[in-house]
Parts: structure tokens; sequence; C-alpha cells
């Protein structure tokens, strides 16, 4: 029975932190797409005042 | 957009196969006769290994590819190879001590498979040191770490080769004659994780790389700025 008990621990233990891993790389895929964007903008501003200069 | 589509589907079919992998190795695979439950442990074990070694050999050929290429896209997939690799490294080195306490009451012990691999993990660990000493100039950072990544990767087929060189307590669980596992089930289990785990190290390194991208991407933003 207890060997048992110790198995659904176990079967709990590993979803819980594939569960947390998923979503922390989800997390951080979402943040770099973000950044992606805002790096885009900086990049666009820059060749901008490039273009002022020139 | 197309690469976010194929990441988006990548990391659905890495949430399915871990499902079946988790409900496989807990529903459908048995017991171990002697270790009972706890040698599931195993399947994370040996999916970390195999996903470590992936990582670290694109790593070296991205390392090789940046030394004749110099470009510094590929040292940034030599680095997510790294990190990625150095993370399921430490993976096979806690699940591989946890294992070791229940089938041979204790943590660590001087094995070949376990030397090597502790090397191993150090090997890398001081790779991203050089490349930290060399964090002011990117171009030196790269080479640094491309010729470290050729010379640390030597390791790799050490560790996976030590059992069969040395005398080992480890398990051969891949002999001439094939994978030493008398259950089908557990069989299915052990590729079900490793696939999960391979489908992991590629979303992680992926991760890795775009994150890379975009610190050179915006390192070069403000290097124009301050060119003003």
């Amino acid at each position: 029975m207890s060997e048992q008990i110790a198995l659904w621990f176990l079967f709990f233990a590993y979803t819980a932190v594939f569960v947390i891993l998923f979503l922390v790389v989800g997390r951080l895929h979402s943040r770099a797409s973000r950044l992606e964007k805002e790096v885009e903008h900086l990049e666009a501003a820059v060749s901008e005042e490039e273009k002022k200069k020139a | 957009m197309r690469y976010s589509q194929t990441l988006s589907n990548l990391r659905w079919i890495l949430f399915a196969v871990f499902v079946v992998a988790l409900l496989w190795s807990f529903v459908v695979s048995p017991d171990d006769a002697i270790l009972k439950s706890s040698q599931r442990i195993f399947y994370i074990h040996f999916g970390s290994a195999i996903a470590c070694f992936i990582a670290f050999a694109i790593g070296w050929a991205a390392a090789i590819a940046y030394l004749v290429k110099r470009n510094l896209g590929w040292d940034r997939l030599s680095a997510a190879g790294a990190e990625v690799g150095l993370v399921f490294a430490t993976c096979v080195l806690v699940s591989g001590s946890i294992w070791a306490r229940v089938a041979w009451n204790t943590w660590w012990t001087w094995d070949p498979r376990l030397v090597t691999t502790a090397v191993l993990w150090f090997l890398y660990v001081a790779y991203f040191v050089l490349r930290a000493f060399f964090a002011e100039d990117r171009r030196r950072q790269a080479v640094a770490g491309a010729l470290f990544s050729l010379f640390a990767f030597l390791d790799v087929p050490v560790v996976f080769f030590s059992v069969n060189w040395w005398t080992s307590i480890h398990p051969k669980v891949i002999t001439e004659s094939g994978i030493n596992i008398s259950s089908p089930a557990m069989v299915t289990a052990m590729m079900l994780f490793l696939v999960a785990m391979i489908l992991l190290a590629a979303d992680l390194m992926w991760l890795r790389w775009r994150q890379h991208t975009l610190a050179d991407r915006l390192e070069a933003a403000r290097a124009e700025l301050r060119s003003y």
C-alpha cells in the first residue's frame, strides 16, 4: 500500500515539475518575442536617426 | 511569423510527448523487481544524458562552423548548445545520484562513468567562465569559446565509452547487442522520455539562441547610438 502511495507521489511530483517547466519556458519565449519587437523599434529609430544625419 | 509558428507547433508536440511519456511510465510500465517504483528515475536520467550529448555535439559543430566562417550566428548556437547541455548534464548528475542512493546505497562513488560526467560538467562550467572573461570583446569571446568547446567536447565520447573502457558498476543500457532492458514496456517508456528530452533540449536551445541574437542586436544598436 505504501508502495502505491509512493508511486502516486512520484507521478504528481514529476507532473508538477514538468508543468512548471513548460510554464517557465513558455513565459521566457513570450518575453523573447516582446523583446524582439522592442529591439526592432530601436533599430528602426537608429536607422532613422542615421538618415536624418545623412 | 514562420519561426514562431514552427516553435509553437514544436512546443505542443513536446507537451503531448511528455504527457504520453508520463502516463506510460507510471501506468503501463511495470515496477522493477528490485528497485520498485524508484527505477522510474532512470527514464529521466537516460533521456537527459542523450539530450546532453546531442546539445554538446551541436555546440561543438557550431564552434567549428564559427572558426571556419567567423559568423557570430554560429557562436550564438555554440553557446546555446553548451548552456542547454550543461543544464541536462546537471539533471544527469542529480538524477543519477538519487538513483545511486536507492540502488547502490550511496549518493556518489568514484566510478569511471560518474567521474567522467563530473569532469564534463566542470569543463563546461569553465567554458562559461572563459566566455565571461572575454565579455568585453565579442569576437575574442567567440574565438576563445569555440577553441575551448573543441577541447571540452573530447570528454563526451569518453563519458559514453567509459563503461566499456574501464571496470564500472554503472549499468550498461546500450550494448553491442542492443538495449539491455528485458521489459518492452520499460523500453517504450525510456524511448518516450528520450524523445521528450531531445525536443525539450531543442526548444531550450532555440530560446537561448533567440536571446543571444537579441543581446547582440541590442549591443549593435547601442554601439550605433554611442557613435553619434
